[in-house]
């Protein structure tokens, strides 16, 4: 009895565990159904798509602008670092110092090595530099004699980092005088075989940002404190233009400085909202122009969805996995595809978004790019929403 | 009782959320393809013995041929060759188309029953491959559609023997159960988000049978049947969706005791799935017709004193299914049977074996090929003639 039993259960346990149950089949012979895909576009709500500008201002991105004779923006760099010390404190004790020598650094964030002959030019700016320092001022501040140095790019290098060193007769150059209170500031102009812009790291680019380091010696008879180096970070970096374009009302803008982005409304049936699944929701941009922009420096479209709709204040959503991005170079005419399958499902549920997308340019201010499309003002170059969706699959089907 | 009770618990261990026959092509349409809840020893004749079992779920007279307090459990492992235009394809599964206690009720001439059994079996995964045209580009897909579960009938039945001649029964059935399922399409390209999107279905019914079962002479047997089904109530997700009528079945069958050693049974039944027809092709179905089935098979004895030790069963079977895949067609199945069994532990347990073979054919390259080994395990704890 006992080896029967075990023999029966073992046998029925090791049939249970098999199967396979998966068949090729071709439909619709043997298909209780089929999936039905439905591919729409949606244009958005007529007039409820706007830009506003004013959200970062130049310097406020990781690179600063700087051009010379470039028809998209003519642009020159400011920086001012903090006030560096007539004295050093050492263990309690303030000591007086010697200045030895003097470095300064700048890094070439892009270039568009197409124009030969690029030289970067340093320039002794007055130690007030500030947010009231305007173009005009930098043209009348760069001369000559304010030069501090030159560096000539070699064409082939796209981004470096170029630190030069002032000893001995060239510290006056970059002398502080009593009455500058220890600041330093100076400006970036470039010259270059043609017009062209180039972008320099700004104070926000970590160990790529403008530095200003003094060596010094302090009179003191500790041999391990005798020599010291007295950095200072960039208090203030920026750039100034000749002109600032206009927001036009009538298209799409992004980009520039100050930054624009837009708002973009779409109508969002309940059928998208309660049951279709979302397989593809591409989001078409086209521009109105070739985009601005210096040749092979590729900023990006960033779309996300805003937790509330307060037109310009809206917020966008903190989750930047719903942010989807879509490549735009200079001269562009193309439609600009942006996928934003993604974020769609936070337009569906019982508590959804709203509708609305947030368009920006990215990055913000530090690019020569400022890309126009076309509004819902613009017949022709309206936005679409290009969606490919399933409807519930028929599974009561017999 | 403690075997009994430890082989459930055992059982119940691994049983699938349904019970259900087996999968098959012709399950993918309708309702599922029919169960048989029947015992091992029924199915090795080819079920032409189902109306005079009292361990089948056929014939609710047929309980009080149960000689003692029984439990049982058939588990059905199958393989099966699917050949449809898309190809061949070899599939496996094993199901559990039975479970039953039951006997007589001790002072008396009846007896009682509880079943659980398969109605229809629904489970399936079908996997296509497809180019769609979207946003005017071509794209490969692969969608796969499967469905896990059917319908159940849980029965009490109560026979009465009357005379030792005749034995009367009547049974009442729940008939329950759901099935999972699921559909998924799979993109080439990866820029479309896979769809995956899954509902439950369940179904309600309930249904009510009688039946005789009369020994004309030593040597003759003669059984009948009628059952009665209501609609199936079917909803998507806890939502009425709609209903489905069941059939009406009959059954008759006879057994002849040909001599001390060789047993002969035949069976014919009908149900009227075909009142099924509306409602199914109102739910985008092809259609349901109603069906005709007759088996016939013999159980000899090898030994003529101990006559349930290892017997040879043999049977043949031709069952009309209900749901079709083509308009107009008849799907139908051919089956042959074989089988055997043992009792032991003083004839408190045994051990029933079946091998069946059946081809199921509809339209022009829709056919499949089943072989399945039906084990049927039953305890009377108390012995026979125990009451």
């Amino acid at each position: 009895m006992n080896r029967s039993f075990r023999l029966t259960a073992i046998a029925a346990l090791t049939l249970a565990c098999q199967e396979k149950l998966a068949a090729p089949v071709e439909c619709p012979d043997l298909c209780p159904g089929s999936f039905e895909i439905v591919d729409t576009v949606l244009s958005p709500v007529v007039d409820a798509d706007s830009s506003y500008e004013g959200y970062l201002s130049a310097g406020q991105g990781r690179s600063l602008r700087v051009s010379w004779q470039f028809p998209v923006s003519e642009d020159r760099a400011v920086v001012r670092f903090v006030a560096r010390p007539d004295s050093i404190t050492i263990n309690d004790t303030v000591y007086a110092y010697v200045l030895d020598s003097v470095s300064l650094a700048i890094t070439l964030a892009y270039r568009d090595t197409a124009v030969k002959g690029l030289v970067l030019y340093l320039y002794r700016l007055p130690p007030t530099v500030d947010s009231t320092f305007t173009f005009a001022d930098a043209e009348t501040a760069f001369t000559p004699a304010s030069i501090i140095d030159s560096i000539l790019v070699d064409d082939t290098l796209v981004t470096d980092r170029f630190q030069r060193f002032y000893i001995g007769p060239d510290l006056a150059k970059v002398s502080i005088p009593p009455g500058d209170s220890g600041v330093l500031a100076f400006g970036v102009q470039i010259r270059a075989a043609q017009g062209t812009g180039v972008r320099i790291s700004s104070q926000s680019a970590g160990t790529d940002a403008p530095s200003f380091i003094s060596y010094v010696t302090v009179a003191t008879s500790d041999s391990t404190t005798l020599v010291r180096t007295v950095p200072r970070i960039v208090r203030y970096g920026s750039y100034v233009s000749q002109s600032l374009p206009v927001l036009d009302p009538t298209v799409l803008t992004i980009g520039g400085a100050p930054s624009a982005r837009s708002l973009i409304r779409f109508p969002w049936p309940t059928s998208l909202r309660d049951s279709a699944q979302i397989l593809r929701a591409t989001l078409e941009l086209l521009p109105v122009n070739p985009v601005p922009g210096l040749a092979g420096d590729t900023a990006f479209v960033a779309v996300a969805p805003v937790l509330a709709d307060f037109g310009s204040k809206s917020p966008a959503t903190p989750d930047q996995s719903f942010t989807t991005f879509a490549p735009v170079v200079a001269g562009q005419t193309d439609t600009v595809h942006v996928e934003v399958q993604r974020m769609m499902r936070l337009w569906q549920g019982t508590q959804p978004l709203p509708s609305t997308f947030w368009v920006q340019l990215i990055p913000e201010t530090s690019s020569f790019a400022r890309p126009e499309f076309g509004s819902t003002r613009t017949p022709g170059f309206t936005p679409r929403l290009r969606l490919t969706f399933a409807r519930d699959f028929p599974f009561e089907g017999l | 009782m403690r075997i009994p009770l430890l082989l459930l618990a055992l059982t119940g261990g691994f049983l699938p959320p349904e019970s259900a026959a087996q999968s098959s092509m012709f399950g993918v349409r309708g309702l599922g393809l029919p169960g048989q809840p029947l015992s091992a020893r029924t199915r090795g004749t080819g079920g032409s013995f189902a109306l005079f079992d009292g361990e089948s779920d056929a014939n609710p007279a047929s309980v009080t041929a149960l000689p003692a307090l029984t439990v049982g459990l058939v588990s059905s492992p199958g393989w099966r060759r699917w050949d449809t235009p898309a190809g061949e394809v070899k599939l496996q599964d094993t199901r559990f188309p039975l479970m039953f206690i039951g006997g007589p009720i001790p002072g008396s001439r009846m007896a009682v029953a509880v079943s659980i059994g398969s109605y229809a079996d629904r489970d399936y995964e079908l996997a296509t491959r497809d180019t769609v045209v979207y946003r005017g580009v071509p794209i490969a897909v692969r969608d796969t559609v499967t469905s896990l579960g059917g319908l159940n009938q849980l029965r009490l039945a109560f026979g009465f023997r009357p005379s030792g001649r005749t034995s009367l029964g009547a049974a009442v059935y729940w008939i329950t159960g759901s099935h999972r399922m699921e559909a998924k399409r799979v993109f080439e390209d990866s820029a479309y988000l896979a769809i995956r999107q899954s509902a439950e279905l369940s179904y309600g019914g309930f249904g009510l049978s009688a039946g005789v079962i009369h020994h004309l002479s030593p040597r003759l047997e003669l059984a009948g049947m009628v059952r009665m089904d209501s609609k199936a109530s079917v909803d998507r997700d806890s939502t009425p969706a709609y209903d489905v009528d069941l059939p009406w079945s009959v059954a008759g069958g006879l057994l002849w005791r040909a001599s001390r050693r060789l047993l002969v049974t035949a069976q014919g039944s009908y149900r009227t799935w075909g009142s099924a027809d509306a409602d199914v092709k109102a739910a985008g179905g092809i259609g349901a017709r109603s069906t005709l089935g007759v088996s016939a098979g013999i159980e000899l004895a090898t030994n003529r004193r101990q006559p349930s030790r290892l017997p040879i069963r043999l049977g043949a079977h031709y069952n009309e299914l209900p749901f079709l895949l083509h308009t107009g067609e008849r799907p139908h199945e051919l089956g042959l049977s074989a089988g055997t069994g043992v009792r032991f532990a003083q004839e408190r347990a045994g051990l029933d074996a079946a091998l069946d073979y059946t081809t199921r054919k509809e339209a022009e390259g829709f056919s499949e090929r089943t072989f399945q080994l039906i084990l049927g395990l039953s305890i009377s704890p108390y012995g026979p003639g125990a009451r």
